[in-house]
């Protein structure tokens, strides 16, 4: 009888012992539960940046033509590939999408959509809020992202100087989690 | 010993070991929990890093391509040819005309290839470059080159124009005559000969002091052609600080069109003297002066080089911009005066000497007397 004491003695070491590898891999996978949103919200971010940054560096932007009334801007992706750009024309802190044609485009008259989602906009090389209001951009056709942008062509954008009546700048956007984020702008003298 | 005392003894410490044991293993737990976390974290942060690297390095490839792309675009009749005149190949994607982009089935033009399209105002390249089709415009530029045998002024020529015309150096107020050695046969020239070949062999060591083969006007010690004898030697400047030498070469170039923008003149004088042994200093400041129906002087920049101890070749050129100072370089025939002004501290010059003069110009040649 003594031995079968012995032995239940064994058994609860054993048992207390699974207990405490048990508890001690609940708490870590709880603990890895815990800091795992953090790190992949950590991670999102991150691939949302370089994302941008990217976006940046392959966005090339300049001026094509200008005269008495229209001032042009082309604009091409340095790695060719299907990006829908969004515009914003801002005039004096205003975003005036009206002026704003696509010349090489079969649509004559691009849609102005109303943004219902956040705009971030670059300030001193990071994003934060638009301090203008970003309420409307102008999507860029998809015959002119599927005629030039993905061929590594640039395409082109046309702003009527009717609409320019003070500073104004055109805004490039891509849309990213839902959010808009500009990635390219050109000042535009009126 | 029993084995029921056994188990009681082995409890309390076997217990505390394993407490320990599940310690460590919670510990390695959390451990691996933090690096998959950490990794995950760096890994990414590394993903970020070398993808903004690959954009930023694409960039900067596409805006170096960009920069090399160089293409002419002329108007002919009726058509717009364009050429690629840069060393990369270049893609036409668009055009411009009367305000309207037109678009291009893409043209590639390799380096040095060209081909005409229909006339346009501008052409667009597919990495975003503007080239306007223009007319072409004939550019003449009445400037300076290299200068050819033809526009050097020595041996023969120098001896040509010792004949025709008065050659004479001006030493601080004085003048004297200068003497050339052409085939063996001395030549002279003056304020008042023009030059006659000489029946006396002036007392000149050395017609040819730095050795290349080409002789030297030399300024004697003396006024005139006529008072040259054969102890006439070179012109000496002993304890000297300085000294002012001008040559004077009377209607020695002849401007044949009022369209010269630039004018080149190159000299090489060569000074011998008491250098040997001490380092001398000397400083030669040249003024070139063209002096016709205008004026026209120029400071000259030199190169002096020492060939040896007892000489140094001062070699000068100066460019005079004709046209940029509104000066019209009216054809004519003009004089040229080369003044060397040298300073130093106790000079000991044993001969001053003129090896060759070269002049570049459009429509500016050597005046006849000088090249028959």
């Amino acid at each position: 009888m003594r031995v079968k004491k012995g032995f239940l003695t064994g058994q609860a070491d054993l048992l207390s012992v699974m207990i405490l590898i048990a508890t001690t891999i609940v708490v870590g996978v709880g603990f890895l539960g815990l800091l795992y949103p953090s790190v992949m919200d950590l991670v999102s971010r991150s691939e949302l940046r370089s994302t941008l940054y990217n976006e940046q560096s392959l966005l090339v932007l300049y001026r094509e033509y200008e005269n008495d009334t229209q001032v042009c801007i082309g604009f091409l992706r340095v790695e060719p590939g299907f990006v829908a750009y969004a515009l914003a024309l801002v005039v004096r802190g205003q975003v005036n999408n009206s002026g704003i044609s696509f010349p090489l485009s079969s649509v004559t008259s691009p849609g102005d959509s109303v943004v219902y989602t956040k705009t971030y906009c670059l300030i001193n090389g990071d994003y934060y809020p638009c301090v203008e209001r970003i309420n409307r951009v102008v999507y860029v056709p998809y015959d002119i992202l599927d005629n030039y942008i993905a061929k590594g062509y640039p395409g082109l954008t046309c702003i009527s100087k009717s609409a320019l009546t003070g500073e104004a700048s055109l805004r490039v956007f891509i849309v990213a989690k839902g959010d808009l984020y500009e990635v390219g702008r050109v000042d535009i003298n009126e | 010993m029993k084995l029921g005392e056994l188990t009681s003894m082995s409890k309390p410490n076997g217990g505390r070991r394993m407490r320990g044991q599940s310690e460590v293993i919670g510990g390695v737990i959390v451990l691996t929990a933090l690096i998959i976390a950490m990794g995950l974290v760096f890994t990414n942060l590394g993903k970020l890093s070398s993808s903004s690297i690959t954009g930023i390095s694409m960039r900067a490839a596409f805006e170096t391509e960009k920069s090399f792309e160089k293409i002419q675009a002329t108007r002919t009749s009726g058509q717009c040819s364009v050429k690629n005149t840069g060393n990369t190949p270049v893609t036409i994607i668009r055009a411009w005309s009367n305000s309207q982009p037109i678009n291009l089935s893409k043209i590639t033009l390799n380096p040095g290839e060209s081909q005409s399209i229909p006339l346009v105002d501008f052409i667009v390249t597919s990495r975003g470059n503007v080239y306007p089709c223009t007319t072409q415009q004939t550019v003449n530029i009445n400037a300076t080159g290299p200068f050819t045998s033809e526009q050097v002024l020595n041996s023969t020529r120098i001896k040509n124009g010792l004949e025709n015309q008065y050659v004479y150096a001006n030493i601080s107020s004085s003048t004297y005559a200068v003497v050339y050695n052409y085939t063996n046969k001395w030549y002279c020239s003056s304020l008042v000969d023009k030059a006659i070949p000489l029946n006396v062999t002036p007392s000149i060591a050395d017609s040819d002091a730095d050795d290349n083969s080409v002789n030297e006007l030399v300024v004697v010690k003396a006024n005139s052609c006529s008072s040259v004898n054969s102890g006439t030697g070179p012109w000496e400047g002993k304890n000297l600080d300085n000294a002012t030498v001008r040559f004077v070469l009377k209607n020695v170039i002849d401007v044949t069109t009022n369209e010269t923008d630039t004018l080149t003149i190159y000299f090489k004088l060569i000074v011998t003297g008491g250098f040997g042994g001490q380092a001398q200093q000397l400083s030669v400041y040249p003024v070139i002066t063209l002096n016709g129906t205008i004026v026209i002087s120029s400071p000259a920049t030199t190169t002096a080089v020492g060939a040896r101890q007892d000489l140094v070749n001062i070699f000068g050129s100066t460019v005079i911009p004709v046209k940029a100072f509104g000066l019209n370089l009216t054809t004519g025939t003009y004089d040229l005066i080369l003044e060397f002004t040298m300073s130093g501290k106790s000079i000991e010059i044993n001969s001053i000497r003129l090896e060759y003069i070269a002049v570049v110009g459009n429509g500016v040649v050597f005046s006849t007397p000088w090249t028959k």
